[in-house]
């Protein structure tokens, strides 16, 4: 009896360490977070066009990004075909709109369903098979895409693409200049990432954590791995299909080779350097995917090269990604604090 | 211990077959579970017990054979439809999910069976269950790595969570596959204590198999013995214990 | 008639570099299970040697291929095994992955770098001729493709079933744990596989860089085909890569006359995606398990 109360008590304080320290890392978090909401915010006071075209390509980028990242990092599924749903976003608003048929916003709404539709179609093979064989299926579905673009001339203007694309207005308030089209970037990031923090801390997200950690589990307690599968699909490619849509303006000209299975191999690297399954990866990745390089211009030609081995050394070191070495350093910082007072 | 006074079945299991291949793990296999017993399946290695539960419980398809739940044919179904039905179990390599914290872990384990997928994306994520929540990890005594992924629990807390995950959702028929299978003594008597009250004070009906013979005999109504892929007898404790049939199946290999 | 048969023989000459590249991959994944993604990329850059040996010695083609296969084999077998893949190997699957991922992007841009980015002509290991039978034309270089393929292949053949070696090789890619519990020494064996790949890259170069010229950016296509050709046929036997290589060739060059030219690619990515969906064995493999 003596013994147990004894333990309890350590238990419970160890409990209220861990608890304060929790409280000490979310903090952190939160700050690290505003922080950079705002220097985001104030970025256009300090930095050029050129600059703020970066930022708002990362912030597009991203957004694709945590679509691969909730069908990869939460479902567990890989999918190599990030790239050409954003290419059917992108040319699936872009002819809606060039033709005459819905304005920008619209077309970019069709355009997502569209791609949820397809994306979910996609996950039918996901069912029938796992791992690598999905990731061949969803590779060689990006280069149908691609080939059908390239071919379809009619269509898609072939391999030259569509140039000319209009940047939207919203509720009559042009987006044309580079700092209010930036915004609108930041806007849309801000919404889509909203959404997609409530979604991976609402049951759904314990479900697809399920079904990537254990999908005979996750079944034999009554998830259905078939809904949530073609769910990480659809929503994964519906937000590839936004970005696709939002991407179109920002450059004003798109072409096939923005979309192939080049692309989707660097949103794979993206996620999984960034740190997949976490929100915070996605940002990272793309980051180091479409900001450094544009930073480190004076070493352009060489930066692919820098890229690739740093994508090849952190893998070495840290298979789970910048997140991992995030984590690696609190876990080394917090448990040490917490042995003193334990 | 005293053998259950109802006499429904509420699980029949008719003729299943099961072949893999050339092996024939089930030949055959007809058997009743009543309400509110415990049933223990025992039985020498590769007799075809898991292969059995996998073909009752949707991860196998029995090549011919029915289940009927409470009367209603169930055969073949799919896992979550049964689970949904009232069924709920372990299997007998330890399957929790990693990456979640062990309370994340029991929310999973009932969410299907609260909300529809539509639904359980607007409700709050401990949909309301906190406390329930609470009590399954003091009862199983997990109180103290709650906070923990499971991936980082004991072997034996792991297994803890994986029953407690089989009875989340309140199932009114549980199988369990080994859960004494790499336990010490005093989590197997929570193992134990825990059957013992869902059972007795909820009316909860077991089908367990086990290795473990001093467990099974214990605690089970009746024991189910299967050999060689088929059924070779049923009865208590007692009886299984002197049958020479059961003894030269064990030794006679 | 004539032209089917002219397209076939041209097909099974482009199939049969496709079938060398595609046992290379097929061998490494049986073996180590290293899906590497970079084999295009080490087919494109073993060209590029090839041209630079050429130009240092000034020596023909034939030679220099003879001197740049040691290189090669170093390089992109010895130091490919050491450097990258055994750290990783122990991590799963998907970290190599990645990292060959990079690894592709490195040598395509290093090769940019190195020598531009425009194509370089690659001579004829045989003068180009054509040469008719039965009305029927043909390329002499094709068929000493095809003959130069046929060699290695029955060669590799014979050496897996007829010698010591090769027969540990092939048990080695049957079932590592197996072999290792017989004394086989696993790991050199798994080297030896990244070796005879880096042979096989490099002979598909000197087969295929003649038409194509030597360009940075060759890689990608040709590893995709290769990667196709290893899962079509079955990547679990190396004979089922050997025959994804051939038909996938075939299909190309017969879709591409008979259907449609822009599309000649979608014939075999059709066939890979229904091979992958109702036999992911492969045509010829042998059934994996499938968890449930």
């Amino acid at each position: 009896m003596i013994r147990e109360t004894k333990l309890d008590q350590e238990i419970q304080a160890t409990r209220i360490v861990e608890d304060a320290n929790e409280k000490i890392w979310q903090r952190i978090k939160f700050g690290a977070i505003v922080l950079m909401v705002a220097a985001l915010i104030i970025a256009p006071q300090f930095a050029g066009n050129y600059l703020i075209y970066v930022l708002s390509l990362w912030a597009i980028i991203t957004i694709s990004a945590q679509g691969l990242n909730l069908t990869m990092g939460f479902a567990g599924k890989v999918s190599l075909a990030q790239g050409a749903f954003m290419g059917i976003g992108a040319y699936t608003s872009v002819l809606l709109v060039k033709n005459g048929w819905a304005n920008y916003w619209i077309a970019m709404l069709i355009a997502a369903v569209f791609c949820m539709m397809i994306g979910a179609l996609i996950g039918f093979p996901a069912l029938r098979v796992k791992g690598h064989y999905l990731a061949f299926v969803t590779l060689a579905f990006n280069e149908l895409v691609i080939l059908v673009l390239r071919n379809e001339e009619q269509w898609t203007g072939g391999p030259l693409g569509i140039l000319n694309i209009e940047r939207p207005s919203m509720f009559g308030y042009s987006l044309f200049q580079p700092v209010r089209f930036y915004y609108f970037c930041l806007l849309m990031l801000g919404i889509v990432t909203l959404a997609v923090w409530y979604m991976i801390h609402s049951p759904w997200g314990r479900a697809f954590k399920a079904l990537r950690d254990n999908p005979n589990r996750a079944e034999s307690v009554g998830l259905s791995t078939t809904t949530y599968t073609l769910l990480a699909f659809a929503i994964g490619s519906g937000l590839a299909g936004i970005a696709g849509a939002m991407l179109a303006p920002l450059v004003e000209f798109i072409d096939p080779s923005s979309f192939d299975l080049n692309k989707s191999l660097e949103f794979l690297l993206m996620v999984m350097v960034g740190g997949r399954g976490t929100m915070a990866g996605p940002f990272i990745g793309a980051f180091f995917a479409k900001v450094l390089p544009e930073l480190l211009r004076f070493a352009n030609e060489y930066y692919l090269i820098v890229f690739a081995v740093f994508v090849m050394v952190v893998i070495l070191f840290f298979p789970t990604g910048i997140v991992g070495i995030g984590s690696y350093l609190k876990d080394r910082f917090f448990s040490g604090k917490e042995k003193e007072s334990g | 211990m005293s053998v259950s006074n109802t006499n429904e079945p509420v699980l029949e299991v008719r003729n299943i077959v099961k072949a893999f291949g050339s092996v024939q793990a089930n030949r055959g296999i007809s058997f009743d579970v009543y309400k509110g017993e415990i049933l223990g399946v025992i039985g020498p290695n590769g007799c075809g017990k898991s292969t059995l539960f996998n073909c009752i419980l949707g991860q196998l398809k029995p090549d011919s054979g029915t289940v009927k739940l409470y009367g209603q044919d169930v055969t073949g179904q799919p896992p979550p439809k049964l689970s949904k039905a009232g069924l709920g179990r372990t299997f007998q390599l330890l399957q929790v999910f990693d990456s979640m914290r062990v309370p994340d872990n029991l929310l999973t384990s009932v969410q299907a069976h609260v909300a529809s997928v539509v639904s359980s994306l607007f409700r709050s994520p401990d949909l309301g269950m906190k406390a329930q929540v609470g009590t399954v990890i003091e009862s199983f005594r997990l109180g103290h790595v709650a906070r923990q992924e499971a991936a980082r629990l004991s072997y034996g807390q792991q297994k803890l969570l994986d029953i407690a995950m089989g009875f989340m959702a309140g199932p009114q028929i549980v199988f369990l596959d080994e859960p004494a299978g790499g336990v010490n003594l005093s989590m197997l008597a929570s193992v134990k204590e825990r059957i013992l009250e869902l059972n007795q004070n909820q009316g909860v009906t077991f089908a367990i198999i086990e290795h473990n013979m001093e467990f099974i005999f214990e605690i089970a109504h009746r024991i189910l013995v299967l050999a060689d892929g088929q059924v070779l007898m049923t009865g208590t404790a007692d009886e299984v214990r002197r049958d020479p049939r059961v003894i030269e199946a064990y030794l006679g290999r | 008639m004539a032209i089917f048969v002219q397209l076939l023989v041209a097909g099974i000459a482009t199939g049969a570099v496709y079938a060398l590249v595609a046992s290379g991959f097929a061998l490494l994944w049986q073996t180590s299970g290293t899906i590497n993604f970079a084999q295009g990329e080490f087919v494109m850059v073993s060209g590029f040697i090839i041209l630079a040996v050429m130009s240092f010695f000034a020596i023909g083609v034939v030679l220099a291929f003879v001197i740049t296969i040691p290189i090669v084999v170093f390089i992109f077998g010895f130091l490919f095994k050491r450097v990258l893949v055994q750290p990783l190997i122990k991590h799963g699957d998907f970290p190599l992955v990645i990292a060959t991922i990079g690894l592709a992007i490195l040598v395509k841009e290093g090769t940019k770098i190195i020598w531009g980015g425009n194509a370089l002509s690659f001579p004829e290991v045989i003068d180009d001729r054509i040469l008719r039978f039965a009305g029927v034309r043909m390329s002499l270089a094709d068929l000493v493709t095809i003959g130069i393929a046929a060699v290695i292949i029955i060669a590799f053949q014979w050496f897996l079933n007829y010698t010591f070696l090769g027969r540990s090789m092939e048990a080695t890619a049957q079932n590592p744990d197996v072999a290792r519990i017989l004394g086989i020494n696993v790991d050199r064996m798994i080297l030896y596989t990244f070796l005879i790949n880096a042979t096989l890259v490099t002979v598909g170069a000197l087969l295929i860089t003649p038409s194509y010229f030597a360009k940075f950016s060759n890689g990608e296509a040709l590893g995709l085909l290769a990667f196709m050709a290893a899962i079509i046929g079955g990547f679990n036997q190396v004979r089922g890569a050997l025959i994804g290589g051939f038909l996938i060739g075939i299909l190309e060059n017969l879709g591409a006359f008979y259907i449609s030219s822009e599309y000649r690619t979608a014939f075999p990515l059709v066939l890979f995606i229904l091979v992958i969906l109702f036999k992911p064995e492969g045509l010829f493999g042998r059934r994996e398990e499938r968890t449930i």
